[in-house]
This record gives structure tokens, sequence and C-alpha cells, in this order.
């Protein structure tokens, strides 16, 4: 106490760090974003020092699990080594920590709450009641999750939500606290994330003399810059084209109703294109984004075209299978975004929009399809803009982190 | 048999091509415990689809538990089995070259007759005459059996998908149908029903008797002092409160002088009945003791001691009616309504499903909140709502509405056309009465392409064998050709669309 109160009397205590990391493991690829908050007229803006990418084995990590915590922590180490490095005069403290396909699920759960007290809400009472939305969603995903994969004890932590709406006695308020009424019916999109996962990221961060301020699901980063964007009752279908995963959220009301996840994503073409072409896997990504690039010849863009062609036929199959297996939509909007590092392959874009996949999918009408890119981003520094798609995610993250307030 | 591993190493991407590039036939494949198949159902729907689109017979084997459940789940239990003995009986029965199975993937080899002429001499040249006229009868009726009749027969299998489609359409009775629009004509119907329910009171409230006694006042002033029914009287003990209240107006009357050296008083004294303001023993207290008048000075205006002791004080607890109560036999009667409702069936129309509303117009308790009571039900009137719509005018509105849902190339296939229509319910935002709603219709069917059998003829007529399966692949179908020579590789297909027989079978 007493201490903390020197603290307060000297300035450099208070001071918040302008400089934050973002990371990224959700592919095969660890992802560490050097954040800088700067003011530009008078408005904190984002800027992306540098950012860090190294290969990570499965054998240390794979599907949401740290294999191995010691040859991680290397990697890390790695990283942050590098970092220091580079910028000498920068001390981080902070980061957060993206999560997105199966590392985090969201859905969105409606309560009716009949009151028994008299007088108006107060901070307690409506805290009580947002308890029972997040245990009704706790709920409702355990049965999903339940038909699904057939775990019944599942590791979930609450990391965020959104009000969809709030209404008492049939009338719509913005917040609970100091309204009167009967009946509250109260809709939230709630987002929980994989917490032995959260944890083993907990432990390997403070190991390395960092803390974790927030994780952040992809999803919600996304549906946030829609709704600034957009509108904020947004009604959509964002299709994440992620490393190992692709990952469809149907947004209702400018909530998220559900997220699912398909086991395909950019990594695995690459990992084709290594088989069928005999190469390393870097060596295949390298083709691959050579061919994204058009930088191949001719011949040789054919062959890599042939290995894509018969792959992302499957690719489709198994999104067809993804959508049908949401089975609390009965009709799709027709807004459809697609967002994610795989978005880049040209091939993956054309088969999405052109083949005629949606047709066995009850979507309201024909689907509207979109990319999400850099522009539009106010809190980004517009030198930022140009920079490949694979980074717009975890600035979307970094975007949302500094909007929330959080970095003291 | 052939065997197929899966790994835990293997992605999904990775088992869908290795089922892919499988050879027709049988195949038995064993998917490791932990394998990415077993993660989620989603996995195993694809694997399965991707079999069943595929010229492979499976038998799958696995330790894992869950992946056995999950299998169940996704795959008849007794496919596999199946599977085998159909096979396995389609092995006894047809000839190999007659099994599709193999004929769609397996190429004809071709052999050219062998043929074993007579050895050239002088001797024979008598005989030559008699060789030439052999020769041309032989030449003619070879070239009339093997060229001249010479026909191509070509089966193509086409099989039927599954076609499932959804559209939103309008539900209404205040319009007629309307195809263009999307308007189906429905009728509201709306009836009151009555419900009651009976549940045991959780609430508790103090019962028993409350204590009664006499007390005394006395009067010190020079005044009368009125003291009105329920004044309260307070009696404390060991630091607790214990009230009592005037159970009649009591006038204490004023003090009197008793002698004047020196001046001497007798306080009025006037008694009065006082009960206990709670319930329970405690307030059982003895004659003799000292209570207190709230605005009254003890010593020098009005004090009041117990002159009859308090006795009869008992407390127990008792059921009553809690709001709780209220509220739990309300919705209780309501959701036993709801789960034994059922609608009046009316011949040749149906519930629009989800449509329905159950609304309480009003209800009637057995008891008040709070009366001491173990029971307490409840009568309700329940209005319910819902809208119907006509079987046929509904399948009528679908097969006129299947021009624009069928995909181009296609046609509907067989008798077993099934709709549903559902209201669609609050998540999207959609208003439900018993006059409009939204709904959503799915028609269940089997879609099959469309084939032009002359078109094909044209195309395959005068081609090479290879010209011909590049186009039968490339129109998607599976494919059976014969010939009624041995020539087809040699000669092609006939030019003459006569002599080429299409026939497309629909499974």
């Amino acid at each position: 106490m007493f201490l903390d109160k020197i603290k307060n009397l000297i300035p450099s205590f208070n001071k918040e760090s302008p400089f934050f990391l973002t990371i990224d493991l959700n592919s095969d690829t660890l992802k560490v974003y050097l954040n800088e908050v700067v003011i530009v007229e008078n408005e904190e803006k984002l800027r992306i020092r540098k950012e860090y990418k190294e290969h990570v084995s499965e054998d240390y990590f794979n599907n949401g699990e740290i294999i191995n915590f010691h040859k991680l922590k290397e990697v890390f180490d790695k990283i942050l080594t590098e970092i220091k490095a580079d910028f000498k005069e920068i001390k981080i403290k902070n980061c957060l920590v993206l999560l997105s396909g199966n590392n985090t699920k969201s859905i969105m759960t409606t309560l009716q709450v009949n009151r028994t007290t008299n007088g108006e809400i107060d901070e307690k009472e409506n805290a009580e009641i947002m308890q029972k939305v997040f245990e009704a969603s706790y709920n409702e995903l355990s049965a999903i999750i339940y038909d699904e994969t057939g775990a019944e004890n599942l590791s979930m932590e609450l990391i965020d939500y959104i009000p969809v709406y709030i209404s008492l006695d049939s009338r719509e308020v913005l917040d609970l606290i100091g309204e009167n009424g009967d009946e509250v019916q109260i809709c939230y999109s709630v987002f929980f994330g994989n917490s032995d996962l959260m944890d083993g990221f907990r432990k390997l961060l403070g190991n390395l003399g960092l803390e974790v301020k927030n994780f952040i699901p992809s999803n919600l980063a996304i549906l946030r810059t829609l709704k600034k964007s957009r509108k904020d009752k947004i009604d959509c279908v964002i299709l994440d084209i992620g490393g190992k995963t692709t990952e469809a959220i149907v947004c209702f009301g400018g909530g998220v109703l559900l997220n699912k996840t398909l086991d395909i994503g950019g990594s695995d073409l690459t990992l084709q294109l290594a088989e069928k072409l005999s190469l390393s896997y870097l060596n295949a990504e390298k083709v691959k984004r050579l061919y994204t690039f058009n930088k191949l010849k001719e011949k040789e863009s054919a062959v890599v075209q042939k290995v894509l062609t018969f792959n992302l036929e499957n690719w489709l199959l198994g999104l067809e299978e993804l959508f049908m297996s949401f089975d609390s939509v009965k009709v799709f909007p027709s807004d459809f975004y697609v967002v994610g590092g795989s978005c880049e392959l040209p091939d993956v874009l054309e088969y999405l929009f052109e083949e005629p996949w949606t047709k066995s999918i009850p979507f309201k009408s024909l689907p509207k399809f979109k990319k999400i890119d850099f522009s539009n981003l106010k809190k980004l520094d517009k030198a930022q803009i140009q920079r490949p798609i694979e980074d717009l995610i975890p600035t979307l993250a970094s975007i949302y982190y500094l909007e929330k307030g959080e970095r003291q | 048999m052939r065997e197929l591993e899966i790994k835990k190493s293997d992605r999904l991407l990775n088992i869908i091509n290795k089922i892919i590039t499988a050879e027709a036939g049988e195949l038995k494949i064993t998917i490791a415990e932990d394998s990415i198949l077993f993660k989620n159902i989603l996995n195993l729907k694809i694997f399965q689809r991707v079999i069943d689109n595929s010229n492979v017979i499976t038998k799958i084997e696995t330790d894992s538990l869950v992946g056995k459940n999950m299998l169940n789940q996704v795959r008849n239990s007794d496919q596999d089995e199946a599977d085998f003995s159909k096979y396995q009986e389609s092995l006894k029965e047809e000839a190999p070259e007659e099994r599709i199975l193999e004929t769609k993937k397996e190429s004809k080899s071709f052999e050219f007759p062998k043929f074993s002429l007579p050895s050239f001499s002088l001797s024979n040249l008598k005989m030559l005459p008699i060789i030439l006229v052999a020769i041309l009868l032989v030449g003619s009726l070879g070239y009339y059996f093997l060229v001249y009749k010479f026909t191509a027969n070509v089966e193509i299998l086409v099989s039927a998908e599954r076609f499932v489609k959804s559209f939103e359409i309008k539900v209404s009775s205040l319009n007629n149908t309307d195809v263009a629009s999307k308007i189906l004509k429905g009728e509201g119907l709306s009836t009151v029903y009555q419900a009651t329910k009976e549940i045991s009171t959780t609430g508790k409230i103090d019962g028993g008797k409350k204590a009664e006694g006499e007390i005394k006042f006395l009067n010190k002033t020079d005044k009368i002092i009125k003291l009105a029914s329920n004044t309260k009287l307070t009696f404390k003990d060991s630091g607790k409160e214990y009230n009592f209240i005037l159970t009649e107006d009591v006038d204490v009357p004023t003090r009197s002088l008793t002698s004047t050296a020196p001046e001497t008083f007798v306080s009025g004294e006037k008694t009065g009945n006082a009960q206990a303001t709670a319930f329970g023993s405690s307030y059982n207290i003895g004659a003799g003791k000292n209570l207190t008048i709230n605005g009254y000075n003890p010593t020098t205006e009005l004090s009041a001691i117990v002159s009859s002791s308090f006795e009869g004080g008992v407390k127990n607890s008792l059921n009553a009616v809690s709001n709780d109560d209220l509220k739990e036999v309300s919705s209780q009667s309501l959701d036993d309504f709801k789960s034994k409702f059922v609608f009046n069936s009316i011949p040749g129309k149906v519930v629009l499903a989800n449509s329905q509303s159950f609304i309480i117009t009003s209800e009637k308790f057995s008891n008040k909140l709070s009366e001491p009571t173990d029971k307490i039900s409840v009568t309700q009137d329940i209005n319910v709502s819902y809208m119907i719509y006509d079987y046929d005018q509904a399948l009528a509105f679908v097969k006129a509405s299947m021009k624009s849902l069928i995909p181009d190339g296609y046609e509907l296939y067989g008798k077993d056309l099934q709709i549903e229509l559902s209201s669609l319910g609050s998540a999207q935002g959609q208003n439900i009465n018993n006059k409009e709603s939204t709904a959503q219709l799915t028609i269940k069917s089997y879609k099959i392409p469309v084939l032009d059998e002359a078109k094909i003829k044209s195309n395959l007529a005068g081609k090479k064998l290879s010209e011909v399966t590049t186009y039968l692949d490339s129109i998607k179908v599976n494919y059976n050709i014969e010939s009624s020579s041995g020539l087809l590789n040699l000669l092609g297909f006939p030019k003459d669309l006569n002599k080429i027989n299409v026939t497309v079978t629909k499974q």
C-alpha cells in the first residue's frame, strides 16, 4: 500500500508504455508484432514497428496444444532476443495473444429474467444477470461441443462478450443499471477460449518476463471492425481462411451466433505441394508465394495450379459440409466476408466465388463475397496500410486492444 | 484386399486425397485412435462423403471407442458388413467385365484375331480359283459382320444426388398464393383453452400465538394520561427488545396528594391488557417487569409494570405462498399445457411449424401472496394462435417454383418430394403472428443430370475410342462401352448415328 502511494507520486511509474506485442500462434508459424501507440493529430494510432516470424514444429505445438513447453519457449525466446537487439532502448512487458480457429468458441445466448425484487436495477443485480447469461452460454456451448466431439469435460474460459440487445418489459435499453421493470430480456454474444492453452501461454510468456494483458478471439476482432466500418447490427458470414483451419463465423444483429471450424487451411495446401513436388515444407511455402505473386515460369505455374486445383475442390467439399453442420441456422446472411492469410492465393478466392458450392446451402439471397483488407482502419497509422494480408487479423486484434484501453 | 492406414499425423486433406486416389475395389481402412477424424463429427462426415463418392468399398477399423461411436453416427453400423457381402455376391454373380466398378476404371485390352494362312506351294495352284473365291467369301462375310453390321453401344450411368433447397416465403392469411411474390395462402387460427396446475408452496411464515398479559400504568403527573389502543410498550432484557401493544384504550388518572408537609403523592394507577407484537415464548415475561412507553419519562411522568404475567406465546413455522410460487405455478401450468398440446387435425391442412404462440390471457390463483397454505393452484386461460396451410397448395407452390430452384442441367428424379415449412423464429428478428409469417420452405428430393442422348451420339460419331472416353469423362458421367465386334479400338466409333446406341441408366 505504502509502496503504491510512492509509485503514484513518481510520474515514470504511471507512464503508460506505448509498446506492446501481439502474438499469433494459430498456424505453424509464430508471428510476433512489435506495436507502438503513436499520437497523430491528437488521436492514438497503431504503428507496427516490426514483425517477427518463426516456423514452429508440430512436435512443439499442434492443434492448440503445447506439446513441448521448453522447445516452444526457446522459439519465443529467440524472437524476443531479436527484438531486444533491434530495439535496445525499448522495454516491453505487455502482450496480447490472438486466439482463432479451434481455440476459441463463441455463441449467442438469449436469457429472460423475471425479477423478484422491485426498484431500479443496481450494479450487483446487473452483475448477477450477466453471470446467468455467461452460465447459460457455457452450458449451451458445452452441449454443442459434446454433440460434435463427444467431449464432456471442457476447459473453456470466458474471454469477452458483445451485447446484442437488452430489453426491459419489451423496451430496449442500452444498460440495465438504473432501469426499472419486471421482465429482462438479454442477448449476448459470448466468447470463450481454450483455457488449457491460455494457461500455457500465461506461464510461458510469464517465464519470459511478459504479462498477457488480453486474449483476443480473432472472430471478435474481425466482427468489431465490420461493426465499425459497415453497420453495428450487421448480419453476415465471415470466413477466416487460416493456416490450419477455415473458420466460418455466422453473425446476426451485430453478434456472433456461432462459429465452427474446418480442419483444412492454407498450410494443408503447402503440405500437398511439398508432397507432390517432393519439396521441403519451407521450400513448398516459397513456391506457393512465388505462384501467388505470379513469379513462376509458365510451366512451373501450371504444375502448381494443377495440385492446388485438385485440393481446392476437396476444400470446397469440406466447406459445404461445414456450413451444413450449422443446425441452428435456418437461413445464412448473404453478405459474405473473406479474411485470413490464405486469401492471398488467387485460386482460393476464384474457387470460393465462382464454384457453385453454395447452391446446396440456404442463403437469404445469392451470396455477395467481399474481402476485408487494411483500408478503412482509422486507428492504423496511414503508413502501415501496405502490409501482407496475413498481418490483417493480428492488426485488427491490436486495434481492438488499443480501443479497449487496457494497456495499463 | 488393399489396406490404408490413417495415422495421427495425417491431416484431413491428406486423408481425403488418399481415398480419392485409391483404386476401385475393396479397401480396409485402419484409423489411429487419436486421428484428426475423431476430433469432431464434421471431419468424419467429410470422410464418409468422400468414401460415398468414390469407387471403393470400405471396411473401417479403429481401436478408439469415441471413434467407433462417431463412426456409428455417420455410417450405418452394418455398412461395413453389408458393403462387403454385396461386393462378394457381385463377384460370384457377374462376370468381371460386367461389373461397373471395374469397367469404370480399367481400360480393356484388345487383341487382334489370329489367322493361320495355309502354306503356299505350286501344287496348290490348281486350287487357286477355289482359294480366291473362298477368300472373297470370307472377306465379304467378315466385312458384313465386322464392319457393315458393326454397332457401338454406350451405357451411361447417372446417379441421383440429394437435392435440398431452402428459401424464404411468406405464409399469409391476407393474400392469395402467388408464386412470383413467394406468398403461400395460409389461415390463422386462434382458440382459448383452460389449464390448471397445483404445486407445493415453498414460502415460510411465522405462525403460532402471541403472548397476552396485563400492565399496570402509574401516572406521576397532575394530568390524566390517555393511552390509545396499539400504544407500543417495550421490555428490554440482555440487550434485546420485546415489543407489546395495548389492546384497549387506557386513561391513567392523575397522582393524588397524600400529605402536604412534606408533599407526598400517590401515582394514579390503571391497568390495561396488552399483547406481544410477535409470536414466540420469549414474550412470556413474568409479573413485576418494567416496560417503557415511548415519549414518557418513567421517573417523572408515566411508568408501566407487568401486573399479570404474559403467557401463551408460542412460535412455529408455516408453509405459505411466496412470490416465486406464484411465478412457478404459472410457468409450470403453461409449460405443461404446451408439452401436452395437440393441434386439432384438419384434413388436408398442416400446421405451420413454429408459428404457434401461447399467451396467458387471464389467470387466477387459489391463494394470495404470503397466505399460509401447503398447496397453491392456478387456473389459466391460454390463447393459442397458429397458422395452417393446405398441403396440396404448398406442393403445387413448390412445383411451380421448381424451375428457378433446380440447377441448370438437372431435373428432379423420382416421386420422393418432401416439403417442410417452418416459421422463422425470433433469432432473425421476425415477428410471428397468426395473420402472416415469414417461413422457411425446405424441399428435399433427388436431382439427376439431364442428358441429351442425340447430342451425345453426334459427339461420339466417327471418334476414336480415346476421344470418346475423353468426351464422356468431360461430361462427368460413369459409362460402359461395348461393341458388336472387337474392332472398336481399330475402327473407332461408326460415323452412322444409327449404329451408335446410347442408353442412359438412372440410379
